[in-house]
């Protein structure tokens, strides 16, 4: 069978005039691999890339949110602060998407803690992580998850992260 | 002389720790094993059961006892007959039990189910008892879990009784490790292939970074009195290549790391993927399906779901085998006996069919929940609308929100409460479709430390529960969204699932009813 790989890109993110310097400079410093959240907004392009989804884009005044849509029906919004930075990600979708890829750094303090409840007790269960720097929650069944992470201290001033839409 | 001696010696020792450890060298336990761990029989019919007593160096074997309607007879200590009575007026689960004769606190039992003469054996029995790895070493408990007996046959006939299945109303569609099966079964399921050698696989990601990985085999699935034929499973292994992304994690491919030697996925759901994963979504396949070539080289794929996709190509995705019965198809109960607070095991029934039969009849007293498209409903909890809510045999204690801080969560357990007192809180179920239909729900949240350290050795909690996230819930977006009312939920409960793209007397599924 064919697999049909083909990649779409509705929308591209508009930069703001004010900012083009701190963006530019965002450019220059290295870029991780893996992407996403904590990452920089070049990760969000990575993330589309590894989903194999359509992004599409929407400004507020605090923050730009990048929704990527990809097969399984899933739906991904990956939320920027102005100073270029992903400090939140939710998703929903028939399927999980790849949490390696939309953590990035912040992977490995998931899988850890995702083992720990594993080798506790026998059984899937939600995940339900507080860590100073790292929030996550993943829960649903078979063909309907959904679950978010955030980074605590990258969230914008003013910005409540429970109302994220 | 001398000899003599040392050997009288060695043998009044050996009696001596014999003695000391119920008749067996310390560290290794008498375990007893029934075959068949379950059966489902009509009036006056028989099953031979024998037991096998593992570590029983004195070879005493087991003696009998039977609770609830029927009679053994032919007991030897390795061997007896069940035989049910010869009228049943009423479906009912008797309980045959094994004891070990050196070891009296070692036994083993047997679930049979009963039916009236007549009926189609559509009930099964389940056991909430521990699962298998009560006789791993070191033991570990499975608590709040229903376990099942499937009889998988390849389609050329070959049979195989598996017991400990897992039986999850949130999942779709049997799987089986590939460990389990007996030689002959597994050379005779034979997966599904494109025709140029490359096999379809797969992948079932869970939320704790867990997957199950396998090929899919099309086989035929006895449960009771009904078959599944043609029914894609998936037959859990680890393969010889490398586990494309889309899997990521722990490899749940043995019964250690699984607790269980299968899932058995009868949720409100006939294929495990649907129109996502049908050639007709177009597009890229989701991480679901796989094509891989004898040399490991996998890409994902599109795998039909045959006309209630729209397709031409008959289903042979992952099914729900209740979903391909010939009838009593549309659904099941899952029936579990109360439990206050605590149980060692509890055993119940699992029924196939809603309004097809004397035995699966709605009462008008349950409260029916139309789903959303993603099978959900809404619980009222905590002043908020829980729009991802769900019934979850799977899930092995109930999962809301934290709100405020309460119910305290367990500070060496994140993923359970641990309030000082047992608290008793209250949700109401609303059906999504029409807002008004509902029923309010009282449950008790005991201390997980506190309940699970003093009952060490019970399989059934009532009263565990914890985090489906932390916070309000606000939009759709957050995981904090959703009750997870899970295994306890279904204590003293019929709950009835019916499957989507089926039809009831009560309506079209999918749907829950309790």
């Amino acid at each position: 069978m064919k697999l049909n790989s083909q990649i779409l890109v509705s929308q591209t993110s508009r930069l703001k005039t004010s900012w083009m310097g701190i963006v530019l400079l965002m450019l220059a410093l290295p870029i991780p691999a893996l992407a996403a959240l904590g990452g920089d907004v070049t990760s969000v392009q990575k993330d589309q890339a590894q989903m194999k989804g359509a992004v599409k884009t929407t400004e507020t005044p605090a923050y730009t949110t990048h929704v990527i849509t990809a097969p399984g029906k899933i739906v991904v919004k990956e939320y920027v602060s102005l100073t270029g930075k992903v400090f939140a990600i939710t998703w929903q979708g028939e399927v999980i998407p790849s949490m390696q890829q939309l953590l990035g750094t912040y992977f490995d303090q998931f899988a850890q803690a995702a083992k720990a409840q594993r080798e506790s007790h026998p059984g899937h269960r939600p995940v339900s992580i507080q860590q100073a720097d790292f929030v996550f929650q993943n829960g649903g069944h078979m063909r309907s998850y959904v679950g978010r992470a955030y980074v605590p201290a990258m969230v914008p001033q003013g910005v409540n992260v429970d109302a994220l839409q | 002389m001398r000899s003599f001696l040392v050997l009288i010696l060695v043998g009044t020792l050996g009696f001596l720790v014999g003695c000391g450890n119920n008749g067996t060298p310390s560290g290794v336990a008498i375990s007893v094993t029934l075959t068949p761990s379950s059966a489902s029989l009509t009036a006056s019919q028989s099953v031979n059961i024998t037991a096998s007593v593992a570590n029983d160096s004195s070879g005493k074997g087991v003696s009998w006892a039977l609770t609830g309607v029927g009679a053994l007879s032919n007991q030897t200590t390795t061997g007896a007959t069940y035989t049910a009575p010869a009228t049943v007026t009423t479906t009912s689960v008797a309980t045959v039990v094994a004891t070990s004769i050196a070891s009296p606190t070692s036994s083993g039992s047997a679930a049979i189910t009963v039916s009236p003469a007549g009926t189609t054996t559509n009930v099964v029995p389940i056991s909430v008892n521990g699962g298998p790895l009560l006789t791993a070493n070191p033991p570990v408990i499975y608590t709040n879990a229903a376990f099942v007996s499937v009889n998988l046959c390849a389609p050329s006939g070959a049979c195989q009784t598996i017991p400990d299945i897992l039986v999850d109303t949130g999942s779709f569609g049997l799987r089986v490790l590939g460990s389990e099966l007996n030689s002959t079964l597994a050379a005779a399921l034979t997966p599904l292939n494109d025709g140029n050698g490359n096999t379809v696989y797969d992948c079932v990601q869970f939320v704790d970074n867990s997957f199950l990985w396998g090929a899919v085999a099309p086989a035929t699935i006895v449960l009771g009195g009904e078959t599944a034929t043609s029914t894609s499973i998936q037959i859990i292994a680890n393969p010889s290549f490398s586990i494309p992304g889309g899997c990521t994690g722990t490899n749940e491919d043995t019964q250690a790391l699984l607790g269980a030697n299968g899932i058995l996925g009868v949720g409100p759901e006939p294929f495990d993927c649907g129109t996502a994963c049908d050639p007709g979504a177009g597009g890229t396949a989701p991480t679901v399906y796989y094509l891989c070539s004898s040399g490991g080289s996998c890409s994902t794929t599109f795998v039909s779901c045959g006309a209630l996709c729209n397709d031409s190509i008959p289903n042979q995705q992952v099914t729900n085998p209740v979903f391909n019965f010939p009838t009593d198809n549309n659904g099941v109960i899952l029936t579990l006996p109360q439990v206050n607070d605590v149980a060692s095991t509890v055993s119940g029934t699992l029924t196939f069919g809603i309004g097809t039969e004397s035995n699966n009849t709605l009462p008008t007293t349950a409260t029916l929940f139309t789903l959303t498209t993603g099978d959900n409903f809404t619980t009222n909890y905590g002043g908020q609308a829980l729009t991802g809510s769900f019934i979850d045999s799977g899930s092995n204690g109930l999962f809301f929100p934290q709100l405020g801080g309460s119910p305290v969560i367990c500070t060496d357990n994140a993923d359970w409460y641990c309030p000082a007192t047992t608290t008793q809180l209250t949700a109401t179920n609303v059906d999504p479709n029409n807002g008004t239909t509902s029923n309010t729900v009282t449950f008790d949240v005991d201390n997980f430390d506190t309940v699970t350290n003093a009952n060490p050795s019970d399989a059934a909690f009532s009263n565990l529960a914890g985090p489906m996230g932390v916070g309000p819930c606000s939009g759709s977006n957050t995981g904090a969204c959703a009750f997870d009312w899970g295994l306890p939920f279904f204590y003293g409960r019929s709950v009835f699932t019916a499957i989507d793209g089926t039809t009831t007397t009560y309506g079209n599924g999918p749907f829950w009813a309790y």
